[in-house]
């Protein structure tokens, strides 16, 4: 197994780093070596240029494809998660507002789909549904900087909510206060805006505790040895620590012991505790297919 | 001072709609529970001219 890990592997593995790195190639990986482990294995990409399906050579779509008995991958379409994630946005509003389906109104909502940020909402929430199956996933992802901003998305609307919650208790209590002055008594006030709120925030807070539960999440931090996507992994790292999530290794990609030992040196001093997966050396355009990422993988070495 | 947190609550909860970044999914939650705070916040819209307006509007004072 790739990683000898006593804990053993999260229910969600996030694979990123730089573009470029090779993110693509050590998920298949990744999901050819723990398949003769696990019982239930998924590889999907949410990078919007997929390349998935050309390092396992098979042609991927949206919908599941068997790769082995247990390990299926798919490349999942941003358009199609957006569509579907608005489709169960809109049916809500749709609901709320009934007179509007008889004005021919409704098709206003589908503006939404162009929304800020709708598309990191609408894979952040697709990702939040592996967390309910039996079924190690491995994430291929698009570059740092995207990645990031869907992983810290539970968090911007945490720090959302918690503004919003506390200007909304300030103005219950201008009212309770207003109220009680009129009325003569303590009035209360059953703010359902309140209520809406907190509720949202208690289902926020779920989604950040699955996020730092190293059962169920943990992340791969993939970079070769040059400057800049060294640099990125660092920055990485920090926000990934800042986040309290799981960092289950590190994949330096391309290594080349004679040239290389002084980077695997250093990453192994500033970062001890954290496994070090060493992929040597190698053509990425001749490893396709399976048996070319079987045969690579015997290669690998995991420095614990 | 309880009419301008209304009315700072309304636009920051809708803002996806006029350009703040505040996550749609909030506002598409909040957006059932908002019709009293959208009519308060469209109403002080339309005093934005109207100063005596307003401050009779805040004491709930009619001309």
């Amino acid at each position: 197994m790739l990683l000898s890990s006593k804990e053993g592997l999260s229910r969600v593995i996030l694979v990123t780093g730089k573009g470029g790195v090779g993110k693509t190639t050590f998920s298949a990986l990744l999901s050819l070596a723990i398949a003769p482990y696990e019982k239930d294995v998924r590889v999907v990409s949410i990078d919007p240029s997929h390349h998935l399906g050309d390092v396992l050579e098979t042609e991927l779509s949206h919908e599941e494809r068997k790769i082995l008995d247990n390990l299926r991958a798919a490349e999942l379409n941003m358009d199609i998660l957006v569509e579907n994630y608005l489709r169960k946005e809109s049916e809500f509003l749709k609901r709320t507002y009934k007179a509007t389906s008889a004005l021919n109104l409704e098709k206003f909502f589908d503006v939404l789909k162009y929304a800020p940020g709708i598309e990191e909402e609408a894979v952040a929430e697709h990702l939040f549904s592996y967390f309910k199956e039996d079924v190690v996933t491995i994430v291929d992802t698009p570059p740092t900087g995207p990645t990031l901003r869907i992983l810290s998305f539970p968090w911007i609307q945490e720090m959302w909510l918690q503004k919003l919650i506390e200007l909304r208790a300030k103005i219950v209590g201008l009212k309770e206060s207003i109220d009680s002055i009129k009325m003569g008594k303590k009035v209360e006030i059953d703010d359902k805006i309140l209520y809406e709120l907190l509720k949202m925030r208690e289902e926020v807070s779920t989604k950040i505790n699955l996020l730092r539960d190293s059962k169920e999440f943990g992340v791969f931090v993939v970079t070769i040895p040059e400057r800049l996507p060294l640099l990125d992994m660092e920055r990485l790292i920090v926000e990934l620590k800042k986040k309290m999530v799981k960092i289950i290794g590190i994949v330096l990609n391309k290594y080349n012991e004679s040239r290389d030992r002084d980077v695997l040196e250093r990453i192994r001093s500033q970062y001890q505790g954290i496994p070090i997966v060493l992929i040597p050396s190698h053509d990425s355009s001749n490893i396709i297919g399976k048996e070319r990422l079987l045969h690579l993988l015997r290669e690998v070495k995991v420095i614990e | 001072m309880y009419s301008e947190l209304v009315n700072i609550f309304s636009v920051i909860a809708i803002g996806s709609f006029v350009g703040l970044p505040v996550p749609a999914s909030i506002t598409i939650r909040l957006i059932p529970l908002l019709n009293e705070d959208i009519k308060h916040m469209i109403a002080k819209a339309n005093r934005l001219d109207d100063e005596f307006g307003d401050l009779f509007g805040i004491l709930n004072m009619e001309a």
